[in-house]
């Protein structure tokens, strides 16, 4: 599109805002995915319309493509095909082929259009990843507008330029986003969204544009990779970026050659129950919505692909057998695209946590073990302040078998800390369990499609993580789940850590069972427990709410708590409901390790009913960490 | 869960609604392209309100392309030549099944919203002249209540990325009555 009364055009898929506290680019959402292969692009010369003699204008685009593909620690190369010398392709459509056309022969540059770019991308059939680099792009065309005067850098250097558009210029621009890239606020940048007749400067990259390409084409960034747990009765499909259970088939050509493909959550294998799934982490505060994920985003207006939150960190390695299972995997990620939006994510997006996360996955095919793979994350705390509330989760789209989705069952199991599905067609079910000894601070259950289907905004899925239990069973639908732990109060360069079961069975009772064991071989296999740690090295606050004992109790518990600091000190109980049901602890309390009692009574001095209840430490009014806890008479 | 075929692109907004402004001239925001109403008038077929009454995303004829189809009843005419009570708008660009085609800058169009498009025609078919530029959205103002024409950048690659998260430009707003006057007034039409 244009610009002087001209503002570049462009094509390009949605965008992903990489928020960067420096750089003002943007970066589109697709890139070209194999970071080994050249992009490869046409010129078409067939019914050249511009004003430039002969086809002097298309060394002028060869030097735009090599603009960018000499900026040092940026992984994009070009690859020249032969000219289009007939009709076909045009400009603009999906041939799976890159052009560049100096003819419109579909009347879609004009007017005020001096260049434009389009893209098409391939969403698959079961499109699930939705990271930087999930989305297949097919192909991407470059034309320019016909009803501009044209000249060719070097002509304008040694001629003079009056009254024309510069073509590497523009093509440099073009180009950019081509491979992926946004506008850019810096003027002067090659990817402002404006110039002038003449402007030669947009041919040089500025800081700004070499920023972006490095940040997209990172030769460090991992590419986005699957591992598939198969020892057992079970497969599970992990990811190096948040996913989980990415069914088979998805994301082709994105870089997991060499890991295996996405087997969803398999029970009995090659069974697939799952349409996709997330890690999701939020805080506890009601105002504050930040929520990242790598779940799909959906609103009344709009369906719109998966929030994109997450960006791989390292590569997934998947050992067969590992270390403390018959199979493991280890990946790290971050959630450093959370403040990512274009045209299919154009509302909503909120900054990153600020979190690193280690995943660990372990499988067994011992009989007993074999139906459940552990999940277990670690999640780093990078920023330079505490993160308090933090709520961790997964959240899921199951098929309970595809073909039968649409009349699953949802429920959940307080006394396992297990969120599971059904379906009449089977016997058989598929759960998570929480197995960090903080349990389950929320489970809700979701209609993913047909009628009442959820909405899917950051809003919501930040109601979810805090909402404790306010929706635990749904029916004969197509159902999801999402089932969080905490919350955790992570100081700066700390790490809490969440783990959970991902489990299926013959049956309930066997479902159950599975569930079980998987908690037993997290306590004594994995060393079991919770909580947050401190890195070595860092000095921080640490204030420290530990599990109750005994627990499950009658009639009395003890809590033990401790603060790094005096300071003024709550400590309350809630039931399920959010009610405050005894105040333990209030005032000022001196630095070291505290106690308090519980004797399972109100504050009016009654006694209250069986059941879970949850206590929360605070600080100056903060919530530093909360647990649960069960009476039972 | 089972996709949707068709995607609707979405308004951006996040972007902050300057509704106290009764006018702001074109092209001051940063990724606005500066053609005046003048340019519009000059390069247009017809100037029209109206309501978008359906959008339809599908292949071209020999699926090499997807345009997405915008419906809109028109309210009136406030200048150029005389169309039919009902156009259909092409849009380039849309997701048809697995298949996605966008093109920045294309005007993204709901169905119920209230309209002002600088309309062009090319080859007997009707589009929003000049991208997202000769498109408005008819709001109202929450304080004062009167009926302004808003029009915001489309997210796509023209959003701007701060310290603090994802920002979009200011919008650029015109009170309803003072856009058709001087649109009327340009065009010479009394």
């Amino acid at each position: 599109m244009h610009r002087i009364s001209v503002a570049i055009a462009c094509l390009a898929l949605g965008g992903a805002v990489i928020a960067s506290s420096a750089g003002a680019y943007t970066l589109l959402d697709g890139k070209w995915h194999d970071p080994a292969l050249p992009v490869p692009y046409r010129i078409n010369t067939f019914q050249n319309e511009t004003s430039v003699p002969g086809n002097d204008e298309f060394p002028d685009v060869r030097q735009s493509f090599l603009n960018w593909e000499v900026v040092t620690g940026a992984k994009v190369t070009f690859l020249e095909g032969p000219e289009v010398t007939t009709t076909n392709p045009c400009m603009l459509t999906l041939d799976y082929q890159n052009v560049v056309s100096f003819r419109d022969c579909g009347n879609q540059c004009t007017a005020s259009c001096i260049g434009v770019t389009s893209s098409n991308y391939d969403m698959g059939n079961d499109y699930i990843a939705g990271n930087l680099g999930s989305l297949r792009k097919t192909d991407s065309d470059i034309a320019f507008g016909r009803q501009w005067a044209w000249i060719t850098l070097p002509a304008a250097q040694q001629q003079g330029c009056s009254g024309r558009m510069i073509i590497q210029s523009i093509a440099t621009h073009e180009i950019g986003h081509l491979i992926g890239i946004g506008h850019s606020t810096v003027a002067g940048a090659t990817m402002f969204p404006s110039t002038t007749y003449c402007d030669q400067s947009l041919a040089s990259l500025a800081a700004d544009d070499i920023a972006a390409v490095t940040v997209l084409y990172d030769e460090t960034i991992p590419v986005y990779q699957i591992g598939t747990h198969d020892v057992g009765q079970v497969r599970l499909g992990v990811t190096n970026c948040g996913n989980v259970g990415l069914p088979a088939g998805a994301p082709a050509g994105n870089g997991a050659t060499g890991i295996g493909g996405g087997a969803g959550f398999q029970f009995p294998a090659g069974t697939n129950h799952l349409f996709e799934g997330s890690f999701i982490i939020g805080r506890e505060a009601v105002s504050d919505t930040a929520v990242s994920d790598d779940f799909r985003w959906q609103d009344n207006a709009n369906f719109l692909p998966q929030d994109a939150d997450f960006v791989p960190r390292t590569n997934l390695t998947l050992l067969t057998p590992g270390t403390l299972a018959d199979q493991e995997s280890v990946s790290e990620f971050d959630d450093a695209a959370s403040s990512r939006v274009g045209p299919l994510m154009t509302v909503g997006a909120t900054p990153p946590l600020g979190v690193r996360v280690r995943l660990e996955s372990y499988a067994w095919n011992d009989p007993g073990d074999d139906k459940y793979v552990i999940l277990r994350y670690r999640i780093t705390n990078t920023t330079a302040a505490t993160l308090a509330g933090v709520i961790p989760g997964l959240i899921f789209d199951w098929d309970f078998t595809a073909i039968n989705y649409a009349t699953n069952g949802v429920a959940y199991d307080a006394t396992n800390r297990l969120g599971y599905v059904s379906d009449p067609s089977t016997a058989n079910r598929a759960g998570v369990r929480v197995l960090n000894a903080e349990g389950v601070r929320s489970f809700r259950a979701l209609t993913e499609s047909g009628a009442g289907a959820d909405i899917h905004t950051n809003t919501t899925k930040h109601q979810w993580l805090i909402s404790g239990f306010t929706q635990t069973s749904l029916s004969n639908r197509d159902v999801g789940m999402l089932i969080a732990s905490g919350p955790f109060s992570i100081p700066a360069g700390g790490t809490a850590v969440v783990a959970f079961a991902m489990c299926a069975g013959t049956s309930l009772a066997d479902l159950q069972a599975v569930s079980q064991a998987a908690q037993t071989k997290y306590d004594t296999v994995l060393s079991g427990g919770s909580a947050v740690e401190e890195t070595a090295g860092v000095i921080g606050p640490v204030y420290a709410l530990e599990q109750n004992v005994p627990n499950p109790f009658n009639p009395a518990t003890r809590i033990a708590y401790r603060v790094p600091a005096a300071a003024d000190v709550t400590l309350k109980i809630y039931n399920l409901a959010g009610q405050l049901v005894r105040t333990l602890a209030t005032g000022p309390r001196m630095a070291g390790g505290h106690e308090a009692t519980w004797d399972g009574k109100d504050d009016a001095g009654q006694a209250v009913a069986s059941g879970t209840y949850f206590y929360e430490l605070r600080a100056g009014g903060e919530l530093l960490q909360s647990r649960k806890m069960q009476l039972m008479k | 869960m089972r996709r949707s075929p068709v995607l609707v692109l979405a308004l951006p907004l996040t972007g902050v609604v300057a509704l106290a402004l009764a006018v702001a001239a074109p092209g001051l925001a940063t990724t606005l392209a500066p053609w005046t109403l003048a340019d519009f008038v000059v390069n247009m077929n017809a100037a029209v309100t109206g309501t978008v009454t359906g959008v339809d995303v599908r292949w071209n004829d020999d699926r090499s392309f997807i345009n997405t189809y915008v419906t809109v009843a028109i309210d009136e005419l406030v200048a150029g030549e005389a169309l039919p009570a009902e156009i259909v708008l092409v849009e380039m660009g849309g997701r048809v099944g697995r298949t996605l085609s966008v093109v920045e800058g294309v005007p993204v169009y709901r169905e119920g919203e209230r309209v002002f498009v600088f309309i062009e025609r090319v080859d007997d078919i009707y589009r929003t002249l000049g991208f997202y530029q000769g498109k408005y959205t008819l709001e109202v103002d929450p304080v004062t209540q009167r009926e302004m024409y808003v029009q915001r950048v489309p997210a796509d690659g023209v959003v701007v990325a701060g310290p603090d998260g994802v920002e979009t430009p200011e919008p650029v707003v015109y009170e309803r009555a003072h856009l058709l006057a001087r649109v009327r007034e340009i065009a010479g039409v009394k």
